[in-house]
């Protein structure tokens, strides 16, 4: 039996007795400058981007969630209001709950086709792994809108690709789009195919990484194939998985593009997810204070669910 | 071309600096090089945006036109319907509107950046009838560019097919009842997959609304919209029923399928649109026969409305010559250039168009939209006219809520009381 192998230990055990601090050499007055000019010169580009990109305009939004701002003219103060009538709104709760159920949805799936791919893609047994590892990178090349009609006419209800072999093998016809949950599946397999290919990308840098020794002595001592995936490769690309699973959720809870192109959030307004929800408050209903506070209260939810996974991380490597 | 691999050794942090501010400097140049604001003497590029599937021949051949007249290039760029008011709206809030633009309707957040066109409107050489400009303190705030009318397209072929007769004479036009029993054979004798399908939007439903005598959402005299009548609630109910899926496809209402692929795959018996499709039609369904049938009643109205309203921005520099594109597209003969290349319902009185279809089912279908937008109700202008009012009042409706709640009540989220009432509030929750 082979133990699941663990991060080495980064820090000496209590009993070992540190040493006294090396002496540094004295640095003159103009090389300290020198260093804290180069790095603060090196950041100045992006420190500029970020301020200007997020910075500001998140500032300029959390000053708008205050307000009843149309867009133009003036942006009167109503304080906590927009806020108040968000926690009264159905609509949002409805489309925060979507939301969730397709981040619960998309996240497992494409963690699962992910590292499947990757595992076959590094394995040494496998074959034209160049021309696979292209093939399954190209749903990242398109764009989320072009994605979606693509999954449009495989799944048209009315004269879709899949529908037609349905039918054609002398099934009935499936409503890809006119029945709400079969909606959203269609969304969710749709994110995670189109997910698969960079998360697979960070999965093969793991895998390529673990240390073949591993896989030899447990070999050695008899350990068939899932013991060593379990034992060895899940535990040794645990910091990717964490990664990816970051990523994926925050990416997921913002999703936007596909559900508009796939279904517009339809049928009806069943699977109006919480971007779409501010973007058509803000944007078709010229309610940009009100959208900038539900935009506000979905970055505090994403704060909390990095915050979350980091701290459980954190406790994990410690 | 050679490269020195001695020469980022020689970049000291002067050099590095002087380098940096040199670029900076001519992008800075550059960038004033290729704006089109010019300096003063007049702009020699503008910007048009419309939205259209199968109208942009004319208005290239009109740029090009342009262009060798007066020296300037009109950039068109062509908008996808879905999300242009939205569009234009955050161009307006980022303040980079477009020069020119034909668009579905005024906005009251950019209404006051438009250009007067009066000049253009009241020329009399034109002969643009005025009842169909916006006019505001004597301030011409846009020009349509043409009248269109939702109507009817039916698969003749499987009409045919199935040996079912169907009228062609707006006068003795068929009921809704009447014409849904015909589909029905027709869908069953040909092995079609559908009765009909019908474009999702507010407009569309309006025509079905007045057809089975309904008032539908009427601008009261208050300004603000009143619950509709019980016709207008029977209707919404009987429109929902036909999403059954054997009528009509419950896709294209709750989801967003598109009507027109559907009904260009010859799968459809029926199609009920507008006007405009008679362009795309003509060059686009080749495998099988089609024609415009009268719109059924009992009552004889249709969706009258404008097309694309023609408005120039008042961009700084730039604001004569789109001043000067707007009044060459209006010249009497180089709209009756447009209208032929893109089937256009004359603005313009008095113009003997002769449109450039070979097909003869498009040129019917000209013919037959004329009868009806005279033959039709009164009551079938009146949405267009209630959108006109709202805009003189600085108010306007930007998005129609019957599309979205419509959606919910045909998928079964809501019933149709709560619909009605849906639709009202979010009408006067934009009217104010």
């Amino acid at each position: 039996m082979v133990d699941s192998i663990r991060p080495t230990a980064s820090e000496p055990s209590p009993e070992v007795r540190r040493g006294p601090e090396p002496v540094r050499p004295r640095q003159r007055n103009g090389r300290r400058k020198r260093y804290t000019g180069a790095p603060l010169v090196l950041i100045s580009i992006n420190l500029l981007l970020f301020v200007t990109f997020f910075v500001w305009p998140a500032i300029t939004g959390l000053m708008y969630s205050f307000t009843s701002y149309t867009g133009v003219g003036p942006a009167p103060w109503v304080g906590l209001d927009n806020y108040q009538r968000l926690l009264q709104d159905d609509a949002f709760y409805a489309a925060l709950i979507r939301t969730l159920v397709y981040t619960a949805g998309v996240v497992p799936l494409t963690i699962v086709l992910s590292l499947g791919t990757a595992v076959l893609l590094t394995s040494p047994y496998a074959k034209g792994k160049t021309i696979a590892r292209i093939v399954f990178f190209l749903p990242w090349l398109i764009s989320p809108i072009i994605a979606g009609v693509i999954w449009r006419w495989l799944f048209g209800e009315n004269f879709g690709l899949v529908n037609y072999l349905i039918t054609s093998l002398g099934g009935k016809e499936v409503a890809w789009q006119s029945n709400g949950n079969l909606s959203l599946i269609v969304v969710i397999i749709a994110a995670a195919w189109g997910g698969t290919a960079f998360n697979m990308l960070l999965f093969v840098a793991a895998l390529k990484n673990v240390p073949t020794a591993y896989y030899e002595a447990a070999s050695l001592d008899g350990a068939g194939s899932w013991a060593k995936f379990r034992r060895i490769t899940l535990p040794a690309i645990a910091p990717t998985t964490f990664i990816v699973v970051l990523l994926s959720i925050l990416h997921s809870m913002k999703e936007y593009a596909l559900i508009k192109a796939i279904n517009d959030g339809g049928p009806g307004s069943t699977n109006n997810l919480l971007v779409q929800y501010i973007y058509t408050k803000g944007f078709e209903r010229a309610q940009i204070g009100y959208a900038s506070a539900a935009s506000f209260v979905l970055m505090l939810i994403l704060m909390i669910v990095a915050i979350i996974q980091l701290v459980m991380n954190r406790r994990k490597e410690s | 071309m050679t490269t020195s691999q001695a020469a980022p050794s020689r970049l000291t942090r002067r050099g590095f600096l002087s380098v940096g501010a040199a670029a900076a400097l001519s992008l800075t140049a550059l960038s004033a090089c290729s704006s089109d604001d010019g300096d003063g003497s007049g702009a020699k590029k503008i910007t048009f945006w419309l939205s259209t599937s199968a109208q942009l021949d004319g208005y290239t051949n009109l740029a090009k036109e342009f262009e060798a007249k007066e020296g300037v290039t009109v950039e068109i760029v062509n908008v996808p319907y879905d999300g242009y008011q939205d569009k234009l709206r955050q161009s307006a809030q980022a303040n980079s509107l477009p020069d020119v633009a034909s668009v579905p309707s005024l906005d009251p957040i950019w209404i006051n950046q438009l250009q007067d066109l009066s000049a253009t409107a009241n020329n009399e050489a034109n002969k643009i009838r005025k009842d169909i400009l916006t006019v505001q303190d004597g301030k011409t705030l846009c020009i349509p560019s043409d009248i269109t009318a939702a109507g009817l397209f039916i698969n003749k072929t499987l009409f045919a097919k199935a040996g079912v007769e169907f009228p062609t004479d707006p006068n003795k036009t068929w009921t809704w009842d009447e014409f849904l029993a015909a589909t029905a054979k027709v869908r069953d004798a040909a092995k079609a997959k559908y009765s009909l399908v019908y474009d999702n939007s507010p407009a569309r439903i309006r025509a079905f609304i007045y057809n089975n005598g309904g008032k539908g959402f009427q601008l009261g005299s208050d300004g603000k919209y009143a619950t509709p009548d019980d016709a207008t609630i029977q209707a919404l109910t009987k429109f929902a029923a036909l999403n059954d899926d054997k009528v009509m496809p419950k896709s294209v209402w709750t989801s967003g399928a598109d009507p027109n692929a559907l009904f260009k795959s010859g799968q459809v018996v029926a199609y009920f649109s507008g006007v405009w499709q008679v362009a795309d039609f003509a060059e686009g369904i080749t495998n099988f026969e089609w024609a415009s049938a009268p719109t059924p009643g009992p009552v004889h109205a249709t969706d009258i409305n404008l097309g694309g309203k023609v408005v120039a921005f008042t961009n700084g520099d730039r604001a004569s010559a789109a001043k000067k594109w707007v009044d060459f597209m209006f010249q009497r003969d180089n709209y009756a250039k447009l209208a032929q290349s893109n089937g256009y319902l004359s603005v313009e009185a008095g113009l003997d168009l002769k449109y450039p279809f070979t097909k003869q089912s498009a040129l019917d279908a000209f013919a037959l939209y004329n009868k009806e937008i005279e033959l039709a109700d009164p009551i079938s202008s009146s949405g267009q006219a209630a959108g006109t009012t709202l805009v003189l009042k600085g108010k306007a409706i930007q998005t129609d809520p019957t599309k979205t709640e419509m959606a919910k009540f045909i998928n079964g989220q809501q019933d149709v009381q709560k619909t009605v009432t849906n639709i009202v509030n979010g009408l006067n929750e934009q009217v104010g």
